[in-house]
């Protein structure tokens, strides 16, 4: 439950335009209920308009995951990468489905599989059956990649170096700018090796935000 | 000759009277003097001593105002740079008199004692003539003056006998001899002289250095130094030099040529065109050679050495300024770097402002000025780098690439001019505020708004959110179970299969017993426990009927106890394995 107190300090902060304090505020709120997506939003809003893009951007997509196709979400996503001109990777499937509904529509089509000779004595429905169960299984297995298994973060830092290695004494290879969303492929205690365009670089943990 | 003749020719004349034709002669060289010298031209300079790049005025004066003066082509030596004409009367005791002055200021274009040409003219009888005049041209500037009598105390390094003899020599000196690879050096060319140096050949004034970048000051200077009791004149040459390999490099002794007075001899020589002015002094070509140097360069140290290092020794500091730290979109701000040092200012690299994604960068020519103080040479970089945010909104931050130096008193490698700078970037004012995008699109000329806002929550969204309990793993075990389940049916229906192949090695067995039977109760027993056992319940009526035939057929001949014939039970025995054979196969096909 979020507590009201809380809740209506950093609304009235927010409608007040006082941004740094509705997002501080937002943030203890999220201490206690980190997985609601409507608080996940105006906190994020509220990074925004202190110009935290990267923490701004990883709350949206947080929400984004809980409520795929929640128009208001979608919309502030796009109107921040707009402005600022970010051309962060698409995940496909949170336009549409979230891993739980995935894995719901994957439940009902082994079942419908399992009894498809009960159903129906046509073989056409039969096929039916087992191409659905197959394609759901296909579609939870792509959405449980691009959501779960596959790991983003966000630069938070106007603009942070990347390195060949994991630490400062390797080359540096390329700039990425605040708000832009990296795939993480390995994790250390303070270096992550990230992917941007297809070329591996190592960051520090201390510019960017993990998107879960 | 022709003088000797015409004497010899005046005494045979005069009869031998050689006293009255002395007298003769005399009398006529003092009338005709004054036709032939320079009466009627009367040259002056303003000064006879001056510094090569000053100019001295030169002034013909002359009785009669009509008189065309023909001043001699510019030389090599000096230049006119202007000329101007006056006129003056004088009544003096009732006599009116009428001068002409015309005037001439002339540079010199080098060094050393110059002769200013005659001018001449011409009144369509007589010709006239100015006298010939001197100047001497000392290198450098008045300021250079002031640095007088410095390194009193060295003593030069002479190696060339002669021009020991002749008062001249020279030596090069270096205010350092052991430095760093691209460390700054000064050199002096000092040539030492008394005062009777005319001329330099300036081709000979340029050291062979070719392991150095080097830069000469042009500024000659020319001051007095006292060496070994004896005060010279010393022209001094400056170069600025920067290593380029380490080891030890020598710069070899150096031959100049010059042209100095000197007292004419005694005998009298050949006609000298000079002796007429001065016959006591003659001119002569002299080479005289600098001393070797030896200078041992360190070469700058491997360790610690950063990998953007591009080589720059020295003092250096490096100042970065930024135009203004708020802009609107798509307008230019701009970063102007300052570098002063000691160093060789070839040698930074061209960027110094780092590359990003976040603005575009357009780098301004580069101004650079150098000065020499105190023997170091100085320089100053400025260098103006535009910069076009790519952002339409938000925060910019703009790094500037750190210089990277070598401090030769530290022996440390340094940083320089690293620096960060925040700018903000406001929305056009065209563009969009608060969170409003302006689309344009290309095939429309009417401007187009669209307003998407950016949403926020309302409370009771928030309030009213509860957490799906369905979590996706759950989900996934539910699925898991339900296809472990299924697959556990089907391993159990497999399970049956194997029972029915148990049975159906029974069923061989079976065969088997009937094959080896010739006992027809016997046979009519295992035939009848298989069907009971194995008869499927679904069975065509045909293959009902022949089996009930057989059991009838074995009952029949049982109960009738009729003596059985081996032919006959090998019939039987065939038929009852062809109707096993058929339910083993019916059997198998149920499964």
């Amino acid at each position: 439950m979020v507590d009201e107190t809380k809740l209506n300090l950093a609304l009235e902060a927010f409608t007040g335009e006082d941004f740094p304090t509705a997002s501080a505020v937002y943030d203890d709120i999220l201490q206690e209920d980190s997985s609601n997506p409507y608080l996940l939003i105006n906190s994020g809003i509220s990074d925004y308009k202190i110009q935290n893009i990267g923490h701004a951007l990883a709350k949206l997509y947080k929400a984004k995951k809980i409520l795929p196709r929640n128009k208001t979400i979608s919309s502030n996503i796009q109107i921040i990468e707009e402005q600022l001109q970010l051309n962060n990777p698409t995940i496909f499937t949170l336009g549409f489905i979230n891993l739980t509904e995935a894995m719901l529509l994957l439940l009902v089509f082994n079942i419908l599989f399992f009894l498809r000779n009960k159903i129906s004595q046509s073989k056409l429905i039969r096929f039916g059956i087992s191409l659905a169960f197959v394609l759901s299984l296909a579609l939870t297995a792509f959405t449980y990649i691009e959501q779960k298994a596959t790991r983003y973060a966000f630069i938070t830092n106007i603009s942070a170096t990347t390195y060949s290695g994991n630490n400062r004494a390797y080359s540096e290879l390329y700039e990425v700018l605040d708000g832009q969303m990296l795939k993480l492929i390995r994790e250390e205690a303070d270096w992550s090796q990230i992917k941007y365009d297809d070329q591996l670089a190592w960051i520090e943990n201390e510019n960017i935000v993990f998107f879960d | 000759m022709a003088i000797k003749n015409f004497l010899e020719d005046l005494l045979n004349l005069m009869g031998g009277k050689f006293f009255f034709a002395v007298f003769f002669v005399f009398i006529i060289v003092l009338t005709s003097l004054p036709a032939l010298s320079v009466e009627m031209i009367i040259a002056t300079v303003d000064k006879d001593e001056l510094y090569l790049g000053d100019a001295v005025k030169l002034n013909l004066s002359i009785s009669d105002p009509n008189l065309k003066i023909q001043f001699p082509q510019e030389t090599s030596d000096y230049k006119v740079v202007a000329n101007s004409t006056s006129s003056s009367f004088q009544i003096i005791n009732g006599q009116t008199s009428q001068n002409k002055t015309i005037s001439f200021v002339i540079q010199p274009l080098r060094v050393g004692k110059i002769k200013l040409p005659e001018a001449a003219a011409f009144d369509g009888t007589n010709h006239y003539k100015s006298q010939n005049l001197f100047i001497t041209v000392l290198a450098g500037n008045k300021n250079t003056k002031s640095i007088t009598n410095q390194a009193k105390t060295q003593s030069p390094t002479v190696n060339n006998n002669e021009a020991i003899r002749n008062n001249v020599f020279a030596k090069v000196v270096v205010n350092k001899t052991n430095p760093y690879v691209n460390e700054q050096i000064h050199l002096s060319l000092k040539i030492y002289h008394i005062g009777n140096l005319m001329e330099m050949n300036p081709n000979t004034l340029q050291l062979p250095l070719k392991d150095f970048v080097r830069k000469i000051d042009t500024n000659a200077k020319e001051f007095r130094e006292t060496v070994n009791g004896r005060e010279y004149l010393v022209y001094q040459l400056d170069y600025t030099l920067f290593p380029l390999k380490s080891g030890e490099i020598t710069i070899p002794a150096h031959e100049i040529e010059g042209v100095i007075m000197e007292d004419a001899p005694l005998s009298r020589g050949s006609f000298d065109p000079f002796r007429v002015v001065n016959p006591f002094i003659i001119k002569k070509k002299i080479n005289f050679k600098t001393n070797s140097l030896s200078i041992t360069v360190k070469p700058l140290p491997v360790a610690g050495q950063p990998t953007s290092y591009s080589g720059y020794v020295g003092d250096i500091a490096v100042n970065h300024k930024i135009s203004s730290y708020e802009i609107r979109s798509g307008s230019a701000i701009t970063v102007t770097t300052k570098i002063y040092g000691s160093g060789s200012s070839s040698i930074f690299a061209n960027d110094l402002v780092k590359e990003s994604k976040q603005y575009s960068l357009f780098k301004d020519k580069e101004d650079v000025s150098e000065e020499l103080t105190n023997s170091i040479l100085y320089f100053e970089k400025t260098i103006n780098t535009a910069i076009v945010p790519n952002k339409d909104s938000g925060r910019v931050v703009i790094e500037t690439l750190p210089v990277i130096s070598f401090n030769p008193k530290t022996g440390k490698f340094e940083e320089h001019g690293a620096e960060t700078f925040e700018i903000t970037i406001l929305p056009g004012e065209e563009a969009f505020n608060s969170g409003e995008i302006q689309y344009k699109p290309s095939h429309n000329k009417a401007k187009k708004t669209i307003q998407p806002q950016i949403l926020n929550a309302s409370k009771d969204q928030i309030q009213d959110w509860h957490t799906n309990p369905l979590k996706y793993l759950y989900i996934f075990c539910l699925v898991c179970i339900l296809n472990l389940i299924y697959w556990i049916f089907n391993l159990y229906n497999r399970f049956g299969f194997r029972a029915s192949s148990s049975d159906l090695s029974n069923n061989k067995s079976v065969l088997k017993q009937i094959k080896k039977t010739y006992d027809l109760v016997e046979l009519s027993t295992l035939f009848k426990d298989f069907i009971n056992k194995n008869l499927p319940t679904e069975i065509n009526l045909e293959l009902k009927q022949q089996i009930d035939d057989f059991i009838y057929e074995t009952d029949r001949l049982n109960y009738s106890g009729d003596s059985y014939a081996v032919n006959d039970l090998t019939k039987l025995k065939e038929k009852a394995s062809d109707l096993i054979k058929v339910v083993i196969k019916l059997n198998g096909r149920r499964d």
